[in-house]
């Protein structure tokens, strides 16, 4: 092999190699910067990631949509827009679906499920359409995580909500804290704020 | 040779010449020849001990990245993810300039940066709560990668891209996927090996190592391919399974078709992975398309894989390969790679598929066998194990008595044991000098 050849391909990957996680970085920090808080409710159980350690699995407890006849036609897995409103509880539900990017309000961008065999069930019993989050899971200290789950677990028994808090920007979310009754997740553990 | 053989031939050597069996000329000879191969064989040890050790950094550094420091700021975390990654290409640069380096210091190098790359990103991810499935992860992480193997050489760094690619492919079979989420882009991702390995002048042909995990890789594609066309044909749910592993098997045949230098076809068998793995695959099957109640299942199966437009492409590249082995005369082969053609058969002809594969499996057992006999290249053994198999199979699935049963497979074993002894007697009476 031409040696120009291994530094271009060096050189490729070097760029590639801060290129993808600064990109990532710029978005996310830019979300949090400027988004707008979002709360959703979740349920937070704490399993493990192999190569990212410890983390509390963000399950929003909403995920099912009304799909607008004129969508009928999207497959599964197709990216969507759904819009997020505020609701009397203080905590944001899932609006609108569209195909095309929202022009204002909060919004994030979503892929598309569809049950299988729709249509041949009966009406009650049809799963609906629903969405996956782009955010699922909290990442905890090693430490903190057993006493978060434990804390978390307390929490919810007596049927009180946990609640997600996002950033949104432009369809962008990232996740900053969890809460129960209003008191953060991070006071609770003492973790520093991000 | 292995090293500690080599040791006591360098020892024997010194008595040999002492008395007379070697000349003086021939002792040094083979001195300098396996004082070599010992050469060879310190540079092994350097670089396995270089991999172990960019393995263990590395790997320490996830680990540590896995204790989820709360202790320190945004930015502190955010610096722990990129130092590393600056000093590994900072290494690897300066070994790049130097030009020619020894092989242990560029795969270390290219396995540490690997690794200090898919700790930045799991970090940054952590960092920023990132979700997603692992997959994706390790796919940016592979993609990222690779250039490295084309830069540095690193065999180590393009194994792990096969391997992260294969299982990346496994992952991705879903319905109504977007196509850059599918299996379809695997052929895409494998031709980024191309720079490495044969790479822009063919200057040599993957190690055996590198040809296993090819093998491994390549058959995840194909079968990642396959499940994922079956699950978006439309088929029925109860046929979606059975048509995705025909389709494999004919992928499989495909790949144990490809084409082999002239060199190669030579070669044992243990150096060809890309054979050995489709061809246990392929005989599991037409041992098992013999049974009876497969018949009618295996070709419908088959039937429904070809409706598809990924059986109808896997055909045309089996009939491809298939014509380059007539070419080869690579019949042993070929007509263990015709198994998945059986049930499209069977659907033609009043002949059900048990009996058809049966028949076939009785004439690939028995040409191999007789080959021999004439001093072509055959595999008499595994003729032998192939006919074993059958009659095992045959009398399993038939409706005699339980001590019937017992009583054929014995006589199958002893008749295996003693083809078995013929064979080697045989082949001893060839290698003996005529008297």
């Amino acid at each position: 092999m031409k040696p120009d050849f291994a530094l271009i391909a060096f050189g490729a990957a070097c760029v590639a190699q801060w290129a993808v996680p600064l990109a990532s970085i710029y978005v996310r920090e830019d979300a949090m910067q400027r988004g707008e808080v979002v709360r959703i409710a979740v349920s937070a159980p704490d399993p493990f990631d192999p190569l990212r350690g410890r983390y509390l699995q963000v399950r929003p407890l909403e995920s099912e949509v009304v799909l607008d006849p004129e969508l009928a036609h999207l497959a599964s897995g197709e990216k969507v827009w759904v819009q997020l409103q505020k609701g009397p509880d203080e905590l944001h539900h899932l609006g609108r679906v569209t195909k095309q990017k929202p022009v204002s309000g909060d919004y994030l961008l979503v892929t598309l499920r569809l049950p299988q065999g729709r249509g041949s069930a009966s009406a009650e019993r049809t799963p609906k359409p629903s969405i996956d989050w782009p955010v699922d899971r909290f990442f905890v200290n090693e430490k903190s995580a057993p006493e978060a789950d434990k804390w978390l677990r307390e929490k919810t028994l007596g049927g009180r909500t946990i609640v997600a808090e996002l950033r949104v920007l432009t369809g962008t979310a990232v996740l900053t804290d969890i809460a129960v009754d209003g008191r953060s997740f991070r006071d609770v553990l003492k973790q520093p704020a991000q | 040779m292995k090293a500690p053989e080599q040791d006591w031939l360098l020892r024997q050597l010194e008595g040999w010449e002492a008395e007379g069996l070697v000349t003086a000329d021939s002792a040094k000879v083979l001195k300098e020849r396996f004082k070599a191969q010992g050469t060879a064989s310190a540079g092994t040890g350097a670089l396995m001990m270089g991999i172990v050790g960019a393995l263990l950094i590395g790997s320490g550094l996830i680990v540590l990245i896995s204790h989820n420091w709360d202790a320190f700021s945004r930015f502190q975390r955010l610096a722990c993810a990129f130092v590393p990654l600056l000093l590994s290409q900072v290494w690897t640069a300066s070994l790049l300039r130097r030009g020619t380096v020894e092989v242990w210091k560029r795969e270390s190098a290219g396995l540490l940066q690997t690794l200090t790359i898919g700790a930045c990103i799991a970090l940054v991810s952590q960092i920023y709560q990132i979700g997603g499935e692992w997959t994706q992860f390790l796919l940016i992480w592979c993609l990222s990668a690779v250039p490295l193997a084309w830069a540095l050489r690193a065999r180590y760094v393009a194994i792990f891209y096969a391997l992260g690619i294969g299982v990346w492919a496994l992952s991705q079979s879903r319905v109504n996927a977007p196509w850059h989420e599918t299996p379809w882009m695997y052929p895409l991702l494998l031709l980024a090996l191309w720079p490495y390995c044969p790479g822009f002048r063919l200057p040599q042909m993957p190690d055996l190592l590198f040809r296993r995990v090819l093998t491994f890789s390549v058959a995840a594609g194909i079968a990642a391919c396959s499940t994922h066309a079956s699950l978006n044909s439309g088929l029925p749910a109860p046929q979606v399974e059975g048509a995705a592993f025909w389709l494999m098997l004919l992928g499989a045949s495909s790949l144990c078709l490809l084409p082999l230098s002239r060199t190669a076809l030579t070669d044992s068998l243990n150096t060809k992975p890309q054979v050995v793995l489709p061809c246990v695959a392929l005989l599991h099957y037409g041992f098992f398309a013999t049974l009876v109640e497969s018949s009618e299942p295996f070709t419908a199966a088959a039937v429904s894989g070809l409706s598809m437009h990924w059986g109808r492409l896997l055909l045309l590249v089996f009939a491809v390969l298939g014509g380059v082995a007539v070419r080869q005369r690579r019949f042993a082969l070929l007509s263990l790679a015709l198994i998945p053609l059986l049930p499209l058969i069977a659907a033609l002809l009043p002949i059900s598929l048990s009996t058809l594969s049966t028949l076939h499996l009785t004439a690939v057992g028995l040409t191999l066998i007789v080959l021999d006999f004439y001093g072509k290249p055959s595999s008499p053994r595994g003729g032998a194990a192939i006919l074993t198999g059958l009659i095992v199979i045959r009398i399993f699935d038939s409706h005699f008595s339980l001590v019937a049963k017992g009583l054929v497979f014995m006589g199958a074993g002893i008749a295996f044991l003693a083809f078995n002894h013929f064979m080697s007697r045989r082949k001893q009476n060839l290698g003996a000098p005529a008297a």
